[in-house]
C-alpha cells in the first residue's frame, strides 16, 4: 500500500524549492568569484575555465529544470497552495527563475576564449544576481 | 557537468587553496564547525560545474575541522559526530559508465573511524575504508590501506574502479554502527587524468606513483 502524499510531503518538496532556488542564486554569484579570481590571477588555463563554466551552464540547467517538472504534476496545486499561505503567490517562483534562467542560458554561448572575456561574463553574472537573502554572512 | 572532481571537506574554504580540479565542501555557513541537519547542502553547484553536496545529515550533525595546511586535500575532514550516524553526500555524474574513485579517510589530528561506503544510487558498490586509522595523520585510500602520511597518501593511495549504471554517486559516511571520516573523495571516468598536480618539464611530464 502506498504512503499517500500528505501536507508533509507537500512542505518537504516546498523546502527542496527553497533550497534549490536560493542555493542556486547563492552558487551563481560564488562561482562567478572563483572564476574571476582565477581569471585575473591567470593562474588557470583559459581553456579549463571554459570548460567549467559550460559544466556549470549545464549543472545550472539541470537545476532550474526541476521546478518545470514537479509544476507539471497533479501535486503542484497543493504546493503552491502550501506558498500561498505564506503570504506568497505563484508569479513569485517566475520571478526568482527569470533571471536565474536568463544566467544559466547566457553561460554557455558567451565568448570565453581570453581571460579578458571571462571576467567580463563573471562581472555579468555578479551583476545580476544578488546574494541571498543570509542571516549569517556567506 | 564534467569530470574529473575533487571534493576536499574541511571547515572553511579560505584555510588553503584548492589544487584543481578540486572543490571545498565547507562547513555550512563556512568555517561552521558542525552541519546540522537543517543544513544539508545537496544542491550546490560546483565551480567545476558538478552538482553536489549533503543530501542527508543525521540528527546528530557532521563535525568540520581544518587541521593542517599543508596538504590542500588532507587540510580537513568532516566525520561523524557519532558512531551511530550514517550520513550521505550525493553528487550527481555527467554519465555513467567505469569511473575510477579516490578517498582519504582519516585526521590529521587524531585516530579517526573510516567507514564510508559508495552507492549507485541506493545499489552498494562497496565500501571503500572501514575501521579506524590506527593514529593521527593517517589516511585509508579507495582500497582501504593505511597511508601512513600526508605524503604516503600524496604519492601511494590507490584508486577503485568501479562501474555506474545510474548518474547518482552517493558516500554514506558512518554505517550505523561504526563512524566514518571524509577527508578528500576524487571521481574521474577510468582512464581520465591523473588526480594530482602534473609537473611539466621540458620534455618530461612525472607523475604521480599511483599512477605508473
Amino acid at each position: 500500500m502506498a504512503v499517500p502524499v500528505t501536507q508533509v510531503g507537500i512542505l518537504r518538496a516546498l523546502l527542496q524549492i527553497e533550497r534549490n532556488l536560493t542555493g542556486l542564486q547563492r552558487d551563481m554569484r560564488n562561482n562567478a568569484q572563483t572564476w574571476r579570481t582565477a581569471a585575473l590571477a591567470q593562474s588557470t588555463p583559459i581553456v579549463t575555465l571554459a570548460s567549467n563554466m559550460n559544466s556549470a551552464a549545464t549543472a545550472y540547467q539541470t537545476r532550474l529544470g526541476w521546478l518545470p517538472t514537479i509544476q507539471a504534476t497533479p501535486e503542484w496545486s497543493r504546493i503552491a497552495a502550501l506558498y500561498v499561505t505564506m503570504g506568497g503567490t505563484g508569479q513569485e517562483f517566475a520571478d526568482m527563475m527569470t533571471p536565474l534562467s536568463a544566467v544559466a542560458d547566457q553561460l554557455g554561448p558567451v565568448a570565453k576564449t581570453t581571460y579578458a572575456e571571462i571576467i567580463a561574463a563573471c562581472d555579468q553574472i555578479i551583476a545580476a544576481i544578488n546574494a541571498p537573502l543570509s542571516l549569517w554572512p556567506e | 557537468m564534467a569530470l574529473p572532481q575533487g571534493i576536499a571537506f574541511r571547515a572553511s574554504n579560505a584555510f588553503v587553496t584548492d589544487i584543481a580540479p578540486d572543490f571545498c565542501e565547507n562547513g555550512v555557513p563556512d568555517a561552521d564547525t558542525q552541519i546540522d541537519t537543517g543544513e544539508a547542502d545537496y544542491p550546490t553547484t560546483s565551480a567545476q560545474g558538478n552538482n553536489l553536496g549533503w543530501e542527508t545529515v543525521d540528527v546528530d550533525g557532521v563535525q568540520c575541522r581544518n587541521r593542517n595546511n599543508s596538504n590542500a586535500r588532507l587540510s580537513g575532514m568532516h566525520q561523524c559526530t557519532n558512531a551511530n550516524d550514517v550520513n550521505i553526500f550525493r553528487m550527481d555524474l555527467p554519465s555513467t559508465g567505469a569511473k575510477t574513485v579516490r578517498l582519504a579517510s582519516g585526521d590529521f589530528n587524531y585516530g579517526a573511524d573510516a567507514y564510508v561506503e559508495l552507492f549507485d544510487t541506493s545499489s552498494s558498490l562497496g565500501i571503500l575504508s572501514s575501521g579506524t586509522t590506527s593514529a593521527a595523520a593517517k589516511w585509508k585510500d579507495a582500497t582501504n590501506v593505511e597511508r601512513t602520511s600526508a605524503a604516503d597518501w600524496v604519492s601511494n593511495n590507490a584508486s577503485a574502479s568501479k562501474v555506474f549504471t545510474t548518474t547518482i554517486l552517493r558516500l554514506n559516511m558512518g554505517s550505523g554502527s561504526v563512524g566514518g571520516t571524509l577527508s578528500f573523495f576524487h571521481v574521474e571516468d577510468s582512464g581520465g587524468a591523473p588526480p594530482g598536480p602534473t609537473i611539466y618539464t621540458d620534455n618530461l611530464v612525472l607523475m604521480p606513483q599511483a599512477m605508473l
